[in-house]
């Protein structure tokens, strides 16, 4: 298996600083990975990888974040072929919004709709909620480890 | 000469700890995993108006600070609290003993309406509100601070901060829950309920610069009863029509009249002429922007003006310049915009920095924070310090505050370096 990318999407940096932790978690694991921002990832590319964790925030009205929407766009004017791609997703949002992590969705179903198929559960932080990025992050990919063979 | 090559490890000292100066060096660090980065700060506790301008019922976007938090645990990136350049330590001494020096002081005084006003009337800016519901130090013995805002208050301007003072002076006590609102000083303000709120903003509703999401906040707030008032002519855009169905979806809900609603009223494309008093009361005269002959006279016991911020004594003089120094955050660009977009404007004089150096046009050699210390080690106050305040106003929240802040400076201080204080040490 190719290396895990690793794709995030941000507005205030929080989703960059849960990437990073899931990568050294994934190195914990001697698990090969690779970071990237979506603004600077080419949609092509996940035609040819074979598993991708995919974290954003949601913005303004339940939108998608300034750094994933033209990722997003790209998807979807592109269309690549992800049918050999698996992924998991993980959103950040704040309870306090009727949208609620509305853009996570909105980009797993993109993804699904390419052909990929996602695995595990959706992760998802409320940033009002109290628990921390991290607890709530690395809880979720142990989960998904528990659940998934990715090596 | 023994000159280390164009864009090797630099020293680096941001001044301001606000979010334009943590995620410049946050950036920095990227650039740079091996050069000193020394954060300053006036106040003894962090992280600027994420601490002391977010309203306090907005956790969620103070919970951005976990990555700063990050940069002085992990990323030894050091934070000097405490020291207010340009009076603790010379500007010009930071720049002789840095490499690059990056300003990040924000701007902190509210704008004045810029009218006549007559000096009885009571007129609050929104950012001293602001600041003082945060627990800003020394705030809440302010005169400004001290009395009461009355039952009816007239709030000027329609942006995000004018919403946040109108949703905080409108929350009773327990819809704060969670948040780390000073008690004290709202229960001087608002010893009790404010009967009616007017929100009287320049722009027409099409241009308000708040966010929807903001309105619709307001809208689950169980005892504001929402209306529109002055519009100006404009009444065919998503405020106005948002306004118009959160109104009709609260008549439906609500049942009996409990007598404690709170009656808000928003006012679009009104410019403000002058603030007079007359009955004891404070009285906003304003003229329609449309139709400068439909004058508008908004009485009210106080008056909070939100029409943005400028330099205070607090700002980095113009006069703090040199080829090493750059500005960032607010106080280049002017009291806009959210925390995004200082991660944006950080982002970019990082790299503007890592091209003067690798450009050759800036020389790293300077000794950096040991040319400094011994100035400022007898009253600095460190990340861990930080720390050690941070853990106690948590444990000082009372019912369902999430933190109770120390609001006096020195105790502050006391509290974060604590009476054992090791011997002071050089870098
Ligand atoms: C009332 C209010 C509510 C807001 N709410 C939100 C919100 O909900 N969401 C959002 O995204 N944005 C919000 N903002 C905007 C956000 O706070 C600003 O965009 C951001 O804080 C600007 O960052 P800054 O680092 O430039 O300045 P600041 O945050 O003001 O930081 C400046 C720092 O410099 C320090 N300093 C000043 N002078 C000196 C000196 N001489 N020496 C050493 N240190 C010094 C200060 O102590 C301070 O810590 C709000 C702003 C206000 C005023
Ligand atoms: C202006 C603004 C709008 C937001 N809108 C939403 C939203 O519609 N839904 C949601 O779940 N979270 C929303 N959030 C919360 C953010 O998603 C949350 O703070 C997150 O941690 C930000 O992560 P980031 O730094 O990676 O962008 C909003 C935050 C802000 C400041």
């Amino acid at each position: 298996m190719g290396p895990i990318q690793i794709l995030f999407g941000t507005e205030s940096g929080n989703a960059e600083m849960v990437a990073d932790d899931i990568a050294d978690a994934l190195e914990g694991r001697g698990l090969e990975h690779e970071v990237s921002a979506m603004e600077n990832f080419e949609v092509d590319l996940l035609t040819s990888a074979d598993f991708a964790i995919f974290i954003t925030s949601t913005y303004g009205d339940g939108e998608l974040p300034m750094t994933t929407a033209p990722f997003h766009d790209a998807l979807v004017t592109a269309k690549p072929d992800l049918r050999s791609l698996r992924f998991a997703a993980f959103g950040l949002g704040d309870r306090t919004y009727d949208t609620y992590n509305n853009a996570v969705t909105v980009l797993a179903s993109t993804l699904t709709e390419l052909g990929a198929t996602q695995v595990g559960e959706t992760g998802r932080h409320d940033a009002s909620g109290g628990e921390s990025y991290s607890d709530t992050a690395l809880g979720w990919l142990k989960q998904l480890l528990d659940d998934v063979a990715l090596d | 000469m023994n000159r280390p090559p164009s864009g090797s490890s630099p020293t680096i000292a941001v001044v301001g700890s606000g979010p334009s100066g943590c995620y410049t060096a946050q950036f920095l660090r990227k650039l740079w995993p091996t050069s000193e980065i020394a954060v300053f700060d006036a106040l003894p506790a962090p992280y600027g108006l994420v601490r002391y301008g977010v309203a306090t019922d907005h956790q969620g976007a103070k919970a951005v600070t976990c990555q700063f938090d990050r940069l002085f645990e992990r990323d030894r990136v050091r934070f000097l609290g405490n020291v207010r350049i340009g009076t603790d330590l010379d500007f010009a001494e930071l720049v002789e003993a840095f490499d690059i020096v990056v300003l990040a002081t924000g701007l902190m005084q509210d704008r004045p309406l810029g009218v006549r006003q007559d000096p009885r009337a009571r007129v609050l800016g929104a950012g001293i509100l602001l600041r003082g519901l945060n627990g800003y130090p020394d705030l809440g013995r302010s005169p400004e601070l001290s009395a009461p805002l009355g039952s009816r208050i007239a709030i000027v301007g329609n942006g995000n901060v004018a919403i946040d003072a109108l949703r905080l002076l409108a929350k009773d006590r327990s819809a704060l829950a969670g948040s780390d609102v000073d008690d004290r000083v709202l229960d001087l303000l608002r010893p009790l309920p404010v009967e009616q709120i007017e929100v009287i903003g320049r722009s027409t509703a099409s241009n308000a610069k708040f966010d929807l999401a903001m309105l619709r906040e307001l809208g689950h707030l169980s005892n504001v009863d929402l209306a529109i008032g002055e519009t100006a002519g404009d009444e065919e855009n998503p405020v106005i029509g948002l306004l118009r169905d959160l109104a009709a979806s609260r008549d439906k809900a609500r049942g009996v009249e409990t007598g404690e609603e709170i009656q808000v009223t928003f006012h679009f494309g009104q410019s403000p002429t002058a603030v007079t008093y007359a009955d004891g009361r404070a009285v906003l005269e304003t003229e329609g922007t449309d139709d400068a002959s439909r004058i508008r006279r908004y009485e009210a016991d106080s008056i909070i003006t939100a029409a943005g911020f400028v330099a205070g004594d607090d700002s980095a003089p113009v006069s703090w310049s040199a080829p090493n120094v750059w500005r960032v955050g607010w106080l280049r660009r002017g009291a806009r915009g959210t925390i995004p977009e200082n991660r944006r404007d950080a982002s970019q004089i990082s790299e503007s920095i890592g091209a003067a150096l690798r450009e050759g046009l800036l020389a790293p050699g300077k000794p950096g924070l040991s040319a400094v210390w011994s100035q400022i080690a007898p009253f600095v106050v460190e990340f861990d310090d930080w720390r050690r305040l941070d853990e106690h106003e948590r444990g000082l929240a009372l019912d369902s505050r999430c933190r109770r802040k120390v609001t006096d400076l020195d105790e502050m201080v006391g509290v974060a370096v604590g009476s054992g204080r090791p011997a002071l040490q050089s870098t």
